[in-house]
């Protein structure tokens, strides 16, 4: 999949000290990051980290502070940004009067010339819903079923789905992430998904966005993100991090008695008597959320390219 | 994706689709059900006023109200004959008249409510920005088509009543509408309503877009809207030039406000200056005389509107309330403007 959709030379998303405010608090701070179009990106971070915020500025819902936020080059929102871009709020607000007829046909009257009226009754029919059936009468995983298919039927370049799949069943969560994926792929979507279930972005995302606290922690592809880190486990006694690891970038520590556990980001090989593995990406996540003040790590493909032409 | 579900979609795509109405589609599906009501309230408060007309102008031929009772007639089966037309069709004038005063209220909290607060409290205008359509568009869709639905069936209704009241409403001095008249039922004549309507429908918008939740809005337009009755009441009659009659204090009556047809809105005194004492309270006093004089006045002024005004006086409030609708309509814009992205 990944060597069909990466498209390395196309940015889908790119900020570059992207900062929005709400009255007194930073809902997001001084964020840049790049993602290469075609990448199926998990956008992770505890509540309130900014992630719904980000998502809606990347739908052209609000406008930021300072810094900006481009979506193919343009600002989100732009006559020729908002037709490519397909986005499903937390909330998954459709109007409960409608029909799923209505409903699909709304998506149909409001994106002329792109529709995909196939694609979008297929993942309502593959849900076992009837067209007929009104929107306010659907329980909640039903509904966002319906409202990803009106995400799909708009064809979107960049889909950005706001804690999608929080209100399905495990079996309907399956079923949808398997139909986004194949969506994704076909169509070489670039695709956000926010979440804090890492259960559900395991092995589905390639490209990794942390936030925490406004700021971006860690940008880049889940593969490159897990090689640059090593898990060490060894004994250690005494107070402080042993002196080898001096020359390493600790992330985080935790002594359990004499044993220590430790994710690094290696530089050259580690002295002394340690068990190294490369972590999980549960491991890799928790550690930088438990950690806040280990320095962010923006993989190369991560690096926006408008800075540093900028600098250049 | 089977083969099978691939073959359907082809399939389904090369069906001819109905006509493309981009978001006004969206916009009558959404108020469909109020539309429908609506109409059909319309039509049958148009049956109504159809059957009251013609139940009013029989009566008047059949009991020969057309022209007042001369003094050396026999009055008495005239005086009982209007009687008994007020007793008929009195209260039916009056609640016509109630309905078509309250139709900018109704507008503005349609408009304040279902149109606008409902969308922007239940975060649906989140999906419909994320189509192909801009928030500026969807916005004068939104608005354009209830507020021009409004304004058509505010015209209707208004002609309609304006057109049933009117063989009758001057008539024996007014005597007949008493209660009705033309300046007692002056919101429910002639262009008054749709003005009415359109600043209510504005003043719904801004309301809607400022408050952003479906109930305070709607609640709020309606107490805007009977507030904001209380001033045009009071500056209607200023609007035209009035007719004054002066009498001399030593006539010892003032004038009568009860003026049948023509509206006597305001009487008082007048100093030798040529200054005026607008009522000082020397009606209800019981020696109206010494009053006027420990007054220093000399005598009385009455300011009223005969029944030639009330075209010109309508359509005077009518272009004071349009303007006041723009004012709240150039609000709406720039409120829309602050939530657009």
């Amino acid at each position: 999949m990944t060597g069909l959709t990466f498209q390395p030379d196309r940015t889908a998303l790119e900020a570059v000290g992207l900062g929005v405010r709400f009255r007194r608090r930073w809902a997001l701070r001084d964020c840049s990051f790049r993602l290469p179009a075609g990448r199926v990106c998990a956008l992770v971070g505890p509540n309130g980290a900014g992630k719904s915020t980000l998502l809606s500025l990347a739908a052209g819902l609000r406008r930021p502070s300072e810094g900006s936020l481009t979506v193919f080059g343009g600002r989100p929102g732009a006559a020729d940004v908002r037709p490519r871009v397909a986005y499903l709020s937390q909330d998954k607000p459709l109007y409960p009067q409608f029909t799923i007829a209505d409903t699909l046909r709304m998506g149909r009257e409001l994106n002329p010339g792109r529709w995909d009226q196939g694609a979008a009754e297929r993942t309502v029919a593959d849900g076992g819903l009837s067209s007929g059936a009104r929107i306010g009468d659907l329980s909640g995983g039903q509904r966002t079923r319906v409202a990803l298919a009106l995400a799909f039927g708009k064809r979107p370049e960049v889909l950005l789905l706001d804690e999608p799949m929080a209100d399905l069943d495990p079996l309907a969560r399956h079923e949808m992430t398997a139909a986004l994926m194949a969506q994704a792929a076909e169509h070489a979507t670039t695709v956000v998904i926010a979440s804090h279930v890492l259960a559900e972005l395991e092995g589905a995302c390639d490209y990794l966005l942390l936030i925490a606290d406004g700021r971006v922690r860690l940008a880049g592809e889940v593969e490159d993100l897990l090689a640059a880190h090593t898990l060490l486990v060894g004994r250690h006694e005494g107070p402080g991090l042993p002196r080898e690891f001096a020359m390493h970038t600790v992330v985080e520590a935790r002594a359990t008695g004499r044993q220590l556990t430790a994710l690094v980001r290696a530089d050259g090989p580690v002295a002394g008597q340690w068990r190294a593995s490369e972590p999980s990406l549960e491991e890799l996540l928790l550690a930088h959320l438990r950690a806040p003040d280990a320095p962010p790590l923006l993989a190369p493909s991560a690096e926006p390219r408008r800075a540093l032409r900028a600098a250049a | 994706m089977s083969a099978t579900t691939v073959s359907r979609t082809a399939a389904a795509s090369v069906v001819r689709r109905p006509r493309a109405l981009g978001i006004t589609w969206v916009v009558r599906r959404q108020h469909r059900t109020a539309a429908w009501i609506a109409l059909a309230v319309l039509a049958a408060l148009c049956a109504e006023l159809l059957w009251l007309r013609g139940a009013m102008t029989g009566y008047v031929a059949e009991h020969g109200l057309a022209v007042p009772c001369r003094p050396e007639g026999d009055c008495a089966a005239f005086t009982a004959a209007v009687d008994g037309f007020r007793l008929r069709y009195g209260d039916v004038l009056g609640y016509n008249v109630l309905l078509l005063e309250f139709l900018p209220l109704f507008a503005g909290m349609f408009v304040a409510g279902p149109v606008i607060a409902r969308e922007l409290e239940s975060g649906t205008y989140k999906v419909a920005w994320t189509q192909s359509v801009s928030p500026l568009r969807w916005f004068a869709a939104k608005l354009g088509l209830p507020v021009a639905a409004l304004l058509v069936g505010a015209s209707v209704l208004s002609a309609v009543f304006t057109w049933s009241w009117r063989p009758v409403g001057h008539l024996d001095d007014g005597l007949l509408v008493d209660g009705t008249r033309w300046y007692e039922a002056f919101d429910a004549l002639g262009p008054a309503p749709v003005a009415g309507v359109l600043f209510g429908a504005a003043l719904g918008a801004l309301t809607g877009l400022l408050v952003k939740r479906t109930l305070p809005a709607m609640a709020g337009t309606a107490f805007a809207c009977v507030l904001l009755s209380w001033p045009l009441t009071t500056v209607r009659p200023y609007l035209v030039d009035p007719v004054t009659t002066t009498r001399s204090a030593s006539s010892d009556y003032p004038p009568s406000l009860h003026g049948g047809d023509s509206w006597h809105y305001e009487r008082g005194m007048t100093t030798p200056s040529g200054g005026r004492l607008p009522d000082a309270g020397c009606i209800e006093a019981a020696g109206i005389s010494r009053c006027v004089t420990r007054h220093g006045a000399d005598g009385w002024y009455l300011d009223s509107h005969p029944p030639a005004h009330f075209r010109r006086l309508e359509w005077a409030q009518a272009g004071l309330v349009a303007a006041a609708a723009g004012v709240c309509a150039a609000g709406a814009l720039w409120r829309v403007r602050r939530l657009c992205p």
